[in-house]
This record gives structure tokens, C-alpha cells and sequence, in this order.
């Protein structure tokens, strides 16, 4: 059906569709607001933040429970540094199943890892309760790092996530890279980090974004 | 307006064996980040794809050198070096009918000056960690994926990083 009405600049004939990248006419300042709103204005910057959460205390898990998963099909979570003392455990990365947290051993994952002043190796495992893990020892340890996560809105699909670290555990540098997968289909609708021996975190400043159109 | 990851275009297709994103690198970005979802069906292997020129040529046939490190969770690490070779890998299902997520970075896509590099990401039954050359410097606009069996499907987003 044509749509004759009077808008962004067109009167009596058909108005064109408007889509990202593709709008046309003259636009009022109230057009251009219900287009921002309905997502069908041009505006650039399609890493869109989502949540920072920053250390404000002691606390053992660290939720994200707002991912608007079904808006973004790829998300970046960038932590910056995370901190323990005297853990002596692991860093977990878990996710949230339709609200559920998966604590099973049902997670696959690959990391390399390297130390400045000892070994590299692998960290792997087809049957692990978390996607990405993260030794963390018994002194001060400082992580940062980032997972890209795919497929968490859908739930035909497997949620992975890619990703790369820097960390000074007990004045040693060391780095991981790999990837890491819930091979479930289900919708995942939230991340925790946590540290396996239940160690609270001392410090972190945390943002996750969506990337709209991925 | 300061902007940083700038949404170019997207595609996808189902039960192809190959699928082509045309017209997604230009002047205007030297940095792309190209996000690949998706499943490849039964029997597939490797997961590969070219740059291809505006009339959909290979711009680096023969001419694609890589190095990648397959993270297997079941078993041990492999690394997988080729010269010279038609396509790159960009995932690895491993003969299995598995889901994957990828982020592939291009650099230079578009410059007659300079190769095209691409740095990888990706997981499937085995993750990956690669880097890619393609040793051409024919401006490339189109990216083409390729699996032996089906795509069932394919998402492909690209952004161009400002």
C-alpha cells in the first residue's frame, strides 16, 4: 500500500521507504528522532555500549544480565583490570541460559597461553564448566582481556567466543588468545565472571557492547 | 561526527556451497572488520574465502600465504603453513556439521599500493588463530566464501573501522 502522507519533505506522492543507509527526503527534527528510535537513520558508530560495570567493593561474581541479545548477533566484552589476591583458583567466564547460569561441564575450549619468564602451552578441554578460564594464583594477579561472543540471541545456533588476554600474575606477564564454545542451542542472555575457588574480585572496570548489525 | 565501527553492509545465504558479498571495500576505510556466523553442513573441513576485484576476480590466486593455529579442544594444537595457495582458511568445523563464528580484520583491502593482510579469529569444532597475506595489490570490493559441502547458513556483517 503507497503512503501518500505528508513526510520528510514529500507531499502527495509516495513516500520512500527510509532503512539505514538509504535515507531520502528532507527531515524534520521530529522524523529524524522516530527513525533513530524505529533504527532506520544513518548514524554511524555500530559498536554501541551496553553496560560498564566498575569495582565499587568486594564481590564474587561480576553479571552481565542485559546483553539485548536479540538485537546484536555479536558482542564484545572488553575487562580491564580485573583484579584477585591470594585466589589460587581460576578465572571463569560462564553464561546465562534463559536466565539459568550453566555451571555444568558441557563448555568446550582452546586457549594458547605464554609466560614472559617460563613456558607456553595449551589449555584446553571438551568438557569444562566455563568457555574461557584464566589461571590466577595465589598472589596479586591483574587480567585484561577481551572475548568477542557470537550467536547469543540464537538459539539455533551454538554461542562461541574468540578472544585475547594480557595478565600479570605475580609480576609475571603472560597472554592468552583462543576460543571457547556452549555447543547448546539455547539463547544466552547473560555472562559471569568468576573465580572458581569463590575469591572476590578487587578491582575491575567491565563494558560489553553490541555491535548493531552484526 | 567522531564514529568508530561503521556499519558497511550485510548478507547471507543458505545451502550454498559458496557466497559472494559484493561492493564492501572502498576509499573510504583501510581497516574492515568482517564478522562471519553461520554453520557448515556435513564433511566440511576448512572453511576458506578470497578477495575478489570489482568484476569478481581473484586478486591473489595463487598468492595467498598463511600461517594458523588450530586450537583443538580435544586434542593437541596444529599449525597449518601455506604458500602461494588459491584461498585462505578462515574456520575449521573438522569434517563435522558444526556452527562457527569468526571475526576476520582486513587491512589494505582497497590500496594498489600495498597487500592485503587479514588477521583471524574463530571457533568451530576447533578454534583458530591466523594471519593472512594476500600478495596482490589489486584493489579489492568483494570478499567470497567457500565450503565443500553447505553453508546452512552464512551471515557475513562487514564494518569499516574509522
Amino acid at each position: 500500500m503507497s503512503d501518500k502522507s505528508n513526510k520528510y519533505g514529500y507531499v502527495g506522492v509516495d513516500i520512500p521507504a527510509q532503512s539505514f543507509g538509504a535515507n531520502k527526503g528532507v527531515f524534520n527534527p521530529a522524523e529524524i528522532n522516530d527513525l533513530v528510535a524505529n533504527n532506520q537513520w544513518t548514524t554511524f558508530g555500530q559498536l554501541e555500549l551496553i553496560e560498564t560495570q566498575t569495582y565499587s567493593g568486594a564481590v564474587a561474581n561480576i553479571d552481565f544480565l542485559n546483553l539485548q541479545e536479540s538485537t546484536y548477533n555479536v558482542h564484545l566484552l572488553t575487562v580491564n583490570n580485573l583484579g584477585v589476591t591470594a585466589s589460587g583458583g581460576q578465572g571463569l567466564v560462564q553464561f546465562f541460559e534463559s536466565g539459568v547460569i550453566e555451571t555444568a561441564n558441557v563448555y568446550q575450549r582452546a586457549w594458547q597461553y605464554g609466560n614472559a619468564t617460563g613456558t607456553f602451552g595449551e589449555s584446553k578441554s571438551t568438557a569444562d564448566d566455563t568457555v574461557f578460564s584464566f589461571y590466577v594464583s595465589t598472589g596479586d594477579v591483574t587480567s585484561n582481556f577481551y572475548l568477542y561472543i557470537y550467536n547469543a540471541g540464537d538459539n539455533s545456533k551454538y554461542t562461541f567466543a574468540t578472544g585475547q588476554m594480557a595478565k600479570y600474575d605475580v609480576a609475571t606477564p603472560q597472554m592468552q588468545f583462543g576460543s571457547g564454545v556452549l555447543p547448546q542451542t539455547s539463547i544466552v542472555n547473560g555472562i559471569r565472571i568468576k573465580d572458581s575457588s569463590g575469591a572476590n574480585w578487587t578491582s575491575f572496570d567491565i563494558s560489553l557492547y553490541g555491535i548493531r548489525y552484526s | 561526527m567522531a564514529t568508530n565501527l561503521e556499519f558497511i553492509k550485510s548478507a547471507s545465504a543458505d545451502n550454498v556451497t559458496s557466497f559472494t558479498i559484493t561492493d564492501i571495500f572502498s576509499d573510504k576505510y583501510d581497516v574492515y572488520e568482517v564478522f562471519v556466523r553461520g554453520n557448515g553442513s556435513q564433511n566440511v573441513g576448512s572453511l576458506n574465502a578470497e578477495f575478489l576485484d570489482s568484476s569478481g576476480t581473484d586478486i591473489a590466486q595463487g598468492a595467498y600465504d598463511t600461517a594458523i593455529l588450530r586450537l583443538n579442544p580435544a586434542s593437541t594444537f596444529g599449525e597449518v603453513r601455506t604458500t602461494n595457495a588459491n584461498s585462505f582458511e578462515w574456520a575449521y568445523p573438522s569434517g563435522s556439521d558444526f556452527d562457527f563464528g569468526a571475526k576476520i580484520t582486513v587491512y589494505n583491502p582497497y590500496s594498489t599500493s600495498s597487500y592485503t593482510f587479514a588477521t583471524i579469529q574463530s571457533m568451530a569444532k576447533q578454534g583458530e588463530k591466523a594471519i593472512v597475506v594476500a600478495k596482490s595489490t589489486t584493489s579489492a570490493e568483494q570478499m567470497a566464501f567457500y565450503a565443500n559441502q553447505h553453508f546452512t547458513p552464512i551471515n557475513v556483517s562487514v564494518f569499516g573501522v574509522k
